[in-house]
């Protein structure tokens, strides 16, 4: 644990982008446009911020450019290629939606970035298929990923509701909506759990499974990491029905915290699926 | 182009920078040692240009029992890479002399941050490792005048040369054996010093063959191709023999001719077992009790081949006993429960002993006695152990028994035999003084010299020693600390600077015994030195290697030859000491020799260099031991009383009257199986249930290469234990341990492996011993651990009878 | 210079010794932890103690050397990022060094560990099958190294002539991953490729 934290940056603060982007987007067509309002410009923060920390990753940053070089055959390539899309188009939305002579392609573009965040979304989960990584060859790992989007997506997108409790938007049925996707989120997390750790039990020659290896890490913090989920969500559960009943601003602290217990136990979640890293070889 | 840019090219970077550090001012900028190297830097300047590529000829000159051609490439006077014999067709017979990967790493030995650089002088109590910085004037002057010293309060008889194999092989710059050395010239031109007989390696198997055979030869192995069956006691070329122009070859091919059935009998499944038929685990120190209920066997079924018992042995049967003894000290008496013991020695009771199924027993026995010719052969495992003496001659027995002895494709049972080079030899003189010591027994020797006697601590030439050992000569060994057994009481006697009074060490590292030195001189290493070397183990291709110097001396490091002439200039005896002669123009000395008895050898160094390498090639089938014997016993007599082979030594039987033995010492007349204090059925394992082995590893040679970091990292020293040790102390693979009994402690990390009997535990000798403050060793070094009590014949090292305990750290 | 060259290893006569890692380490100047070859030990067996005192056991052990096969389908390759990792025209597998970003993804799907990072360099490294040795017309240095002729390379086609197809041994992956340019020729305890009979039992040497 904890060589792999450049890439557990990347594909949190990244995920986490796209399924604010996604989120954000959702609602604004549901009518609470103005207030998601920013909410692109911390989509792209978290996604040029995840790009940032994957060099770490790195040992020869300054070839990075060559990565793009084989898109026909490495998943590597297309998820960077991809990754570059989405927050491009990002960027290319944050501005059009500021400068006034451009605002007409903000709609288009909204569309284009949503789309190129499922597509990133699905890059990167295949990144990790690889044949001779059990633990990490299974469906599990877009489930993994999209549950990610959308638990960070839909808590940051519920604090920027919060935050602005003023302005006047239809809350029943953002809320709502809201609170059905936190409920798949944590739906998605339910059943990719069990599924990841069972794609996980297979021992290679050496005596040892994706599953051995997240328990030799230590149980105990996969348990925490399960019960974080769990009190996150049922945090931000309960604040997502207070404000359905219009109780809003007091409930942007509250609802702070559920998003930190979430992303924690999502960061603990995330070490844990690298660790699980088996090589089925020699 | 895309191959500019593969890591080919990186490589080749790396060699840059080696050349430029080179260029820079010698071998200190590479090194990664620290203040020393850089404030000694040594290598001469080299030239602005920067020279080709130069590939020298040389060996690998240490004691692993074969000789490898070396081939470093050097560039501006910087070894960069070693190659290994590449010659020829590899036609077997002419066949490459490959290196192991110790030698293939030498260059990492060489070039090691631990290489000695200048003369020391000791400043704190002596094994502490405090020294000062000498010059050699210095330091050879204090050397000159304490020998001078101690010669006169002791006599030459206090001067020992210490056993030391870090430079074997050798023509000149040799350490062993010790009366071949340098060193012993010297002494030898300044009145002789206290000799020692016997080695670590073998001290049970040479001391006893003498008197079942009077010799200890044995068919080659090659000659397994003409057999039916091979069966290995405790033998493994795979990590003793690993040369590529040595036995483990030699054995591989004969296999491949003949695809020969091979059965290794061993506590181990070794790496050798991994290429074997079968597998058979046995007791440590039980063998003679397994040969027993195999003989049990071959007698119940009339298996024997009893006309050569009859016409070449005495001693197997109450008919075939010498005069003065009585008729049931005979070995069959011993076998079937007719002799003093009453106990007869079935496949049952030798079971319980050896662990090893009757039904194994009985059908090993068959097979045996089936299968003629059957090539028996033993390594030093069962040898090296306190009733050794005994184990050996029972193996070699399993041949007689089976009437193998002196045939092709039999065996005597005794260790494969080699054939050796015609070569001159580098005179060293006679010492005058006859009185010799076991190998083993320097230690008792500094602390109750006076007292050892010949009948009660095997000291040869003398009745009892006229002085105990004041002045240790170290050269190229590390024998004095980390071989030596019992490493904490070995570290007590020699702290004591009152008794054992002057230590001087000449090696290459800062080895374990090194850091006991009081002055501790560097030497070269054989690829600073032009030196011959000769072929070692092997079957049919006996060779000499040529070798040319590859780089000069590093630092102020100085050949053992010169340091001695300069130390006999000090003791006014230089001309006496080289006979006018340099070191260059003694090896041309002994081109010469050679030349007489095989006159295709090079006539002068310049030709030898050129050449390199020279394998004689032996035509006809392989060496036959006792060939001339079994044609014709009364014409070729062995060296025996009787001149036949004797299963019943009447030597022995006397000695065993005579010598005065401790409590738990016996010495056998047969080669029956004698019980060890500290072995299977010693009454120290209730409180020490593990037998401990130690065993040749691949990383080192002995202690030789156990400072390359190459070696340890694919071959890390780790102590094997069965899982069902294991789990009993709760032990998983990979857990660090701590192994100890009541003489020491010693921790490393577990193999837990199903490779190691139950009940026995493995340890690789040769690791570098780590005392932390309480003197607990944390390198794995099995000698903390073992006994100094002597074998009661040989007064050898029992190295593989340890009792320990094992327990998670 | 071989035009398809392939690897043979035979596990009848290999003794584990592992002069084919350290004669590799010297020529390519490799440093402690960088290992274009490997030595894995595969152990296996029980042991039942019986009521007479003694054991009876089904023990074996053997030792399987690979360096980089230069697979047919090379995963490395395949998963590249960035083409630094190329077969060359002969079909080995190369590092280009002037492209490689050091991501590691090569090393994570390789079943054989061939692709091996230097952390000096910043870059991965392998085995290049002695590239500028096979031009000389000489043999691998792992290959001219071993001392019980084990190890020895062919052009892939004769190879498979002489030994047939890859048989694939524990602890060997399923060879349809890759297809390596590795023929193995097994021992009397050879187990089956997936078997579970034993486990790899040096996993800090490899």
């Amino acid at each position: 644990m904890g060589a792999h934290w450049p890439l557990v940056g990347f594909t949190l603060l990244v995920q986490a982008a796209a399924g604010l982007l996604i989120v954000s987007e959702i609602l604004a067509v549901l009518g609470a446009e103005a207030r998601m309002r920013g909410a692109d410009i911390l989509a792209f923060l978290f996604g040029a911020l995840g790009l940032a920390v994957s060099f770490a990753h790195l040992g020869m940053p300054l070839h990075s450019p060559y990565a793009l070089f084989n898109i026909g055959s490495s998943w590597l390539s297309r998820e960077i290629f991809c990754t570059s899309a989405f927050i491009g188009c990002l960027f290319a939305l944050v501005v059009c939606r500021r400068v006034p002579t451009l605002q007409r392609l903000a709609g288009p573009l909204a569309g284009l970035a949503v789309l190129a965040a499922l597509v990133d979304l699905y890059a990167m989960s295949m990144v990790y298929r690889i044949v001779t990584v059990p633990a990490w060859d299974s469906p599990a790992t877009l489930l993994n990923f999209a549950a990610t989007a959308l638990l960070l997506g839909t808590l940051v997108a519920a604090l920027f509701l919060a935050a602005r409790a003023e302005a006047q938007v239809p809350l029943c049925r953002v809320g709502g909506t809201l609170l059905v996707l936190l409920v798949l989120a944590v739906l998605a997390r339910a059943v990719e759990l069990p599924l990841g750790l069972f794609g996980a039990m297979q021992e290679n020659a050496r005596g040892i499974s994706g599953f051995s290896a997240v328990m030799a890490e230590g149980s105990g913090l996969y348990a925490l990491r399960v019960a974080l989920l769990v009190l996150g969500a049922a945090l931000a559960g309960w604040c997502g029905l207070r404000l359905l009943r219009g109780v809003g601003p007091a409930l942007v602290a509250l609802g702070a915290c559920a998003f930190l217990v979430v992303l924690a136990g999502e960061v603990i979640g995330r070490f844990a699926f690298f660790d699980m890293y088996v090589l089925n070889g020699m | 182009m895309r191959e500019l840019g593969t890591v080919e090219s990186v490589g080749t970077g790396r060699r840059d920078l080696l050349k430029f550090c080179a260029a820079l001012g010698g071998i200190a900028a590479l090194q990664t040692g620290g203040g020393l190297l850089r404030e000694a830097s040594a290598a001469p300047a080299t030239s602005a240009a920067m020279a080709a590529e130069r590939i020298v000829t040389t060996s690998c000159n240490v004691n692993c029992g074969s000789r490898c051609v070396l081939h470093p490439h050097v560039v501006d006077g910087v070894i960069t890479r070693i190659d290994t014999d590449s010659s020829g067709d590899d036609s077997y017979g002419q066949h490459q002399i490959r290196a192991c990967l110790r030698g293939r790493s030498l260059r990492k030995r060489v070039y090691a941050p631990d290489r000695l650089k200048y003369p020391m002088i000791r400043t704190g109590k002596r094994g502490e490792g405090k020294f000062r910085r000498a010059s050699w004037d210095e330091a050879l002057d204090l050397v000159a005048a304490r020998m001078k010293d101690i010669q006169a309060r002791y006599g030459n008889e206090a001067f020992y040369l210490n056993y030391g194999t870090g430079a074997l092989g050798a023509c000149v710059s040799k350490s062993w054996p010790p009366a071949d050395t340098p060193v012993a010239r010297l002494m030898n031109c300044w009145g002789g010093y206290l000799n020692h007989y016997g080695t670590y390696s073998t001290a049970q198997i040479a001391f006893a063959m003498p008197f079942l055979y009077g010799t200890g030869a044995n068919n080659v192995a090659a000659d397994m191709a003409n057999a039916k069956l091979v069966v290995s006691f405790g033998n493994n070329p795979a990590a003793t023999r690993m040369s590529g122009g040595g036995i483990i070859y030699d054995l591989i091919h004969a296999r491949k001719e003949s695809d020969v059935k091979l059965i290794v009998i061993d506590p181990t499944f070794t790496d050798t077992a991994a290429i074997a038929d079968e597998w058979i685990p046995i007791r440590p120190g039980t063998d003679a009790a397994l040969v027993a209920a195999m003989a049990w066997v071959m007698i119940a079924e009339g298996l024997l081949d009893q006309d050569f018992l009859d016409k070449y042995c005495i001693g197997f049967d109450a008919a075939h006993m010498p005069e003065g003894v009585p008729a049931t000290a005979c070995y069959k008496s011993y076998v079937l429960g007719e002799g003093p013991d009453g106990v007869a020695k079935t496949p049952a009771w030798a079971a319980a002993i050896t662990g090893i199924p009757p039904e194994t027993i009985i059908r090993l026995a068959r097979q045996v006695a089936q299968a003629k010719p059957c090539y028996i052969t033993q390594g030093w495992g069962p040898q090296r152990h306190f009733n050794g003496e005994d184990a050996c001659r029972a193996i070699a027995l399993l041949a007689i028994l089976s009437g193998n002895v002196g045939i092709q494709g039999g065996s005597t049972g005794v260790r494969e035999g080699s054939i050796y080079p015609p070569f001159g030899k580098f005179p060293t003189l006679t010492n005058p003084v006859k009185d010799s010591i076991s190998v083993f027994m320097w230690t008792d020797a500094i602390f109750r010299g006076t007292e050892m006697t010949a009948t009660r601590d095997g000291v040869k030439g003398t009745d009892r020693l006229k002085a105990p050992i004041k002045f240790i000569w170290n050269y190229a060994g590390n024998a004095l600390v980390n071989q030596h057994a019992d490493i904490n009481r070995t570290t007590e006697i020699l702290a004591d600077d009152t008794k054992c009074e002057m230590i001087v060490v000449i090696d290459n590292h800062m080895t374990s015994s090194a850091k006991f030195a009081d002055v501790l001189l560097p030497g070269t290493t054989n690829l600073e030195e032009n030196e011959f070397s000769t072929s070692d183990a092997i079957s049919v291709m006996p060779y000499m290697v040529f070798g040319e110097r590859a780089v000069a001396p590093l630092f102020e490091c100085r050949d053992i030859y010169t340091i001695c002439a300069d130390i006999a200039q000090r003791l006014g005896i230089r001309e006496k000491f080289t006979e006018g002669r340099t070191r260059e123009e003694w090896l041309q000395w002994v081109l010469e020799q050679t030349r007489q008895k095989f006159p295709e050898a090079p006539a002068t160094l310049a030709d030898a260099f050129r050449q390199g390498v020279m394998k004689v090639h032996l035509a006809g089938k392989p060496f036959v031991a006792l060939k001339d014997f079994r044609e014709d016993p009364q014409a070729h007599p062995l060296a025996t009383p009787s001149g036949k082979i004797e299963i019943f030594s009447k030597r022995l039987w006397d000695i065993s009257h005579t010598w005065e033995l401790l409590p738990g010492e016996r010495i056998a007349a047969l080669p029956e199986f004698v019980t060890e204090p500290e072995g299977y059925l010693g009454a120290r394992r209730k409180q020490f249930p593990l037998q401990l082995v130690t065993f040749h590893y691949k990383q080192r040679t002995h202690s030789t290469y156990g400072n390359v970091p190459w070696l340890k990292e694919v071959a890390p020293q780790e102590l094997w234990i069965n899982p069902a040790d294991a789990g009993a102390r709760g032990i998983r693979a990979g857990d660090p341990v701590r192994v100890f009994n009541d003489r020491g402690a010693s921790f490393i990390p577990a193999k837990v492996t199903p490779r190691v009997m139950p009940g026995v535990v493995l340890l690789p000798e040769g690791a570098w011993y780590e005392p932390d403050a309480q003197g607990r060793d944390h390198a794995g070094c099995p000698n903390v651990l073992t006994s100094l009590r002597p074998s009661p014949l040989a007064k050898g090292d029992p190295m593989h009878t340890s009792l320990v305990d094992v327990a998670r750290a | 210079m071989l035009k398809h060259p392939a690897f043979h290893i035979d596990l009848t006569t290999c003794t584990g010794c592992k002069t084919c890692m350290i004669a590799c380490k010297d020529k390519n100047d490799l440093p402690v932890g960088v290992k274009w070859r490997r030595v894995t030990e595969y152990t296996g067996g029980h042991w039942v103690s019986r009521a007479d005192g003694t054991v009876t056991q089904d023990v074996f052990a053997y030792y399987l050397s690979v360096g980089c096969n230069h697979c047919e389908d090379p995963i490395c390759v395949r998963n590249c990022p960035t083409t630094a990792m190329h077969k060359d025209e002969s079909g080995i597998v190369l590092v280009d060094a002037t492209k490689c970003i050091g991501c590691r993804y090569c090393e994570w799907a390789c079943p054989y560990h061939a692709p091996q990072f230097d952390p000096a360099l910043g870059m991965m490294t392998k085995c290049n099958f002695c590239i500028d040795y096979l031009r000389e017309g000489k043999a691998p240095a792992c290959v001219a190294a071993c001392p019980t002729r084990s190890l020895t390379c062919g052009e892939a086609e004769d190879l498979q002539k002489q030994w047939g197809d890859s048989v694939t041994v524990a602890p060997l992956p399923d060879p349809a991953i890759t297809r390596p340019n590795l023929f193995v020729t097994p021992g009397r305890t050879a187990q089956p490729a997936g078997s579970s009979a034993g486990r790899v039992a040096n996993p800090e040497e490899v």
